[in-house]
């Protein structure tokens, strides 16, 4: 059986920032990512980053992998596997399964660090079934990778980030946007970004959601209503709307199969997305020999993923007693980095969510 | 046992994988299932390829607007290995070449 | 918690405790409350492979489990289900791949027929013709019932607990037994985390943990846990008809109505316990001699793989009946792997015992005394 003494699973930006940091400490890692190409979601991300330098601020998303393959394959003790999908974590024997094309390989690892991200929530309405109704990750991939459109003219349900983003390079790619409904009373990202969808004419309607999807084989239209502040539909306020494609941005949920898997104690963090891991300050769950990083802790962004990725990496690495330059100041950097990003307004609820997900002190 | 009335509910897919409907789960609920284990056992719900991560969410929600309960304490079945379908032959070859 | 005293308590909310509260229920004994520290079919029953056979090496297995094929199969009209507790008789293929084992069949077979179960002997070539992929390469013959078959495990039991509550019978799911109060060998009450019930008997249907409910009663009862793993594939269309066993590979396989494979082997050197994790030796294990076996269905892709426990005994067969010293402390566990396909008329033998005194079926040979007088009963048809 192949031995390492970290693995990382997902190679997005959590599990780039966190091998690099396992590589530099010394340990043998090892990085899959069940896709060809390392990436994550930064693969769609045509758009530049902002925030501060050592998040790459000015960069592209579709740029920072390659920053990262460039150091860990030069490290003779890291591996890089993609197109593996990691099959299961066995806690009692701390056996990684992979599976690459035919083969079945075991991996006994010492620590794991499960930087799987997160999937689309789905969404509940009248034939949300029917050839047509797509996830926004989805969308995103279809367009920004595969250079396909999805349809002409699309409806998007959901205001966060991730359906403000996605509707501005749909517009870019000239496909109608024909709304964008939210069903809370505000928009859910932030307004710089719903501001150039306004420019761009498309009306964001607030209050509203999707009431039922319309069309036989394929979607032909959507029915709109508006909703009150229980969240109930407003009788009458149903209108009908032309379009080929329903995108749903509802929110993602972390990836933590493998964390059930581990046997990790988990709770439930609305503002996180879902179910997380209950983790230390240092990412560290109720597994000692597991960590999370990135959105399969909590859902927040790219640059949030890197830091979290980092300070998994370099604790996994100090648990194994391997030295790491500097660790003390660096985790306290990234923590105040991360403290940084989570100071905007949008910024209080991950705050909150993350403090009911984090175990203080070891006080398991 | 007679026909059940059509609703709008019986075009709402909550398991894409079983084909599950938010009919289907309302009348479990309603016949006393009250946990995302029974429902799951008696419906197929989450029995898919996917294996929940679609559906459970959605009936969690469910079951706590039916409990009155918050969602945190609707509990959630536990996730297995694989996390993906496996071919079973690959996993007899092992690293093995063919 | 509405009742605080029962003529019955039932513990355990498993396929067994459903189907003896039920029965119970059926013959007037309505006040009867049932105790689940989880919900119906949470445990073993909701984990298993659900084959029912009627193919066993004693007389009294193959009695018992005759008797429960016939309730099988008018069980949906029985217990007025629906949709269905999905029993298909599509037969169980048991292989033999030495002739000692050649010959414990034939023992089998004559023991069976005496009885009245229809099972076939056949030649590997036979074999081939109801499962034509079957890998005979040291296959010495099979042996065939067409009435075996395989039921759903979680509609079987939902199927009971429902008949059983329309009758009367009260189950309290989420509630933990955590003592039963005996005084001069009599059953005063059980006791739980929701309260107190006041009863003079109890029926221990708990399964893996029948050992410690026991206990609580000041019996020393050996049942203990054993895991067992198992996987299920993706859905295809119907391939193979019967459950196929092989003893000697200790392998099971058997699609169901859904169009996936259910199976399992089992570990050599499984500790007692109650570790229901899943194991990659398991997997591998499994995927090794189902290629070997049944080649095709090692194209399919596994789902999912998961354990439940075997309650089991000494002689890796039932414990049945009164438990003396303690007057009215009834077991109906141990099952070792056989409990799901016995659980229809154990249901019906522990309602007779417990509101008669005496079953149809004398099941005296399986009472918890055996293993003090070292009369353990050797089954020789048992799987992994």
């Amino acid at each position: 059986m192949r031995e390492v003494d970290i693995a990382v699973i997902g190679a997005g930006p959590a599990g780039l920032a966190a091998a690099l940091a396992c590589g530099e400490s010394g340990a043998t890692t090892l990085l899959v990512d069940y896709m060809d190409a390392p990436g994550g979601q930064l693969i769609k991300q045509t758009h530049k980053f902002f925030g501060s330098e050592r998040q790459f601020a000015g960069t592209r998303g579709i740029q920072i992998p390659d920053i990262f393959i460039g150091r860990l394959s030069k490290m003779p003790n890291v591996q890089l596997m993609w197109g593996v999908n990691a099959s299961g974590y066995y806690a009692d024997s701390g056996v990684l399964t992979l599976e690459d094309g035919g083969k079945f390989i075991k991996v006994k690892a010492k620590r794991v660090i499960i930087a799987t991200g997160a999937a689309e929530k789905a969404l509940a309405f009248e034939n949300n079934d029917l050839p047509g109704v797509y996830g926004a990750g989805a969308v995103q991939t279809l367009m920004n990778v595969h250079g396909v459109k999805p349809g002409d003219r699309v409806l998007m349900v959901g205001s966060g980030n991730i359906g403000l983003i996605v509707s501005y390079q749909l517009i870019q790619a000239h496909v109608e946007v024909i709304a964008l409904v939210e069903a809370a009373r505000c928009i859910g990202g932030y307004l710089v970004h719903a501001a150039k969808l306004r420019r761009a004419g498309v009306p964001i309607l607030t209050s509203h959601t999707i009431v039922r999807a319309l069309g036989e084989e394929t979607v032909r239209g959507a029915v709109v209503a508006q909703v009150d502040q229980s969240w109930q539909v407003k009788p009458g306020s149903e209108r009908e709307m032309a379009c080929d494609v329903i995108c749903l941005a509802v929110g993602l949920t972390p990836l933590v199969d493998m964390m059930w898997q581990a046997g990790c104690e988990m709770r439930y963090v609305p503002a996180l997305g879902g179910h997380v891991p209950a983790r230390d300050e240092n990412m560290r769950a109720s597994n000692p020999a597991v960590y999370v990083a990135g959105d399969a802790g909590g859902v927040e962004e790219a640059s949030s993923a890197m830091i979290s990725g980092e300070i998994a990496g370099i604790s996994a690495a100090k648990s194994l007693g391997f030295e790491v330059q500097g660790a003390e100041a660096r985790l306290g950097q990234l923590k105040a980095d991360l403290a940084a990003i989570r100071s905007g307004p949008t910024g209080e609820k991950i705050c909150a969510g993350v403090k009911c997900a984090t175990v203080c002190g070891g006080e398991w | 046992m007679a026909e059940r009335e059509k609703s709008p509910d019986d075009n709402i897919v909550i398991c894409r994988c079983e084909d599950v409907t938010l009919a289907e789960i309302r009348e479990l609920i309603a016949q006393g299932y009250h946990t995302i284990d029974e429902i799951k056992r008696v419906s197929r719900a989450g029995m898919g390829p996917c294996q929940g991560r679609t559906c459970r969410q959605l009936i969690a929600r469910e079951l706590a607007i039916a409990l009155g309960v918050p969602v945190e304490q609707v509990e959630m079945p536990t996730f297995r290995p694989p996390s993906r379908p496996v071919l079973l032959s690959t996993i007899a070859r092992g690293e093995a070449d063919e | 918690m509405s009742r605080n005293s029962a003529d019955v308590v039932v513990i355990g909310g498993g396929v067994v405790g459903c189907a003896v509260a039920f029965e119970l229920a059926q013959r007037g004994c309505t006040n009867v409350t049932l105790i689940e520290r989880n919900t119906p079919a949470s445990g073993s029953s909701g984990r298993c492979g659900a084959g029912v056979r009627q193919q066993f090496g004693t007389e009294l297995n193959c009695v018992l489990a005759r008797e429960a094929v016939r309730i099988f199969e008018r069980m949906d009209e029985y217990l007025d289900y629906e949709p269905s507790v999905e029993f298909r008789q599509s037969g169980y293929l048991m292989l033999a791949f030495s002739d000692h084992q050649w010959e414990q069949f034939l023992a089998n077979v004559a023991l069976e027929r005496s009885l009245d179960i229809d099972v076939r002997t056949l030649t590997c070539q036979q074999a081939l013709e109801i499962v034509p992929f079957l890998n005979i390469d040291g296959m010495v013959g099979a042996t065939f019932c067409q009435e075996d078959g395989h039921a759903n495990p979680f509609h079987t039991t939902f199927a009971y607990a429902r008949a059983a509550r329309r009758l009367g019978v009260e189950i309290l799911t989420h509630t933990e037994v955590t003592g039963i109060e005996v005084e001069n060998d009599k059953i005063r009450a059980v006791v739980t985390d929701r309260g107190r019930i006041a009863t003079s008997t109890v029926v221990n249907c708990a399964g893996a943990y029948s050992g410690q409910v026991a206990a609580m009663a000041g019996i020393d009862l050996p049942v203990w846990g054993e895991r067992h793993q198992i996987l299920i594939t993706e859905p295809v269309e119907p391939i193979m008809g019967p459950m196929v066993i092989s003893f000697h590979h200790d392998f099971y396989c058997q699609q169901v109505p859904h169009g996936s494979f259910i199976m399992g082997i089992g570990m050599p050197g499984e500790p007692k316990g109650y570790n229901m994790h899943s194991s990659v030796d398991f997997l591998e294990g499994m995927a090794r001699s189902l290629r070997q076996l049944l080649p095709p269905v090692a194209q399919l892709r596994v789902v999912r793989q998961w354990a439940g426990l075997y309650d089991r005994s000494p002689d890796a067969q039932p414990i049945l009946g009164e438990c003396p010293p303690v007057e009215r402390f009834f077991n109906a566990n141990g099952f070792s792997g056989h409990g799901f396909m016995l659980a229809p008329i154990v249901g019906v033998i522990m309602a007779d015992l417990v509101t008669t005194g005496s079953s149809s079926i004398d099941i005296s040979k399986l009472d918890a005394g055996r293993f003090a007088r070292g009369e353990l009963v050797l089954e020789p048809a048992v799987v992994g």
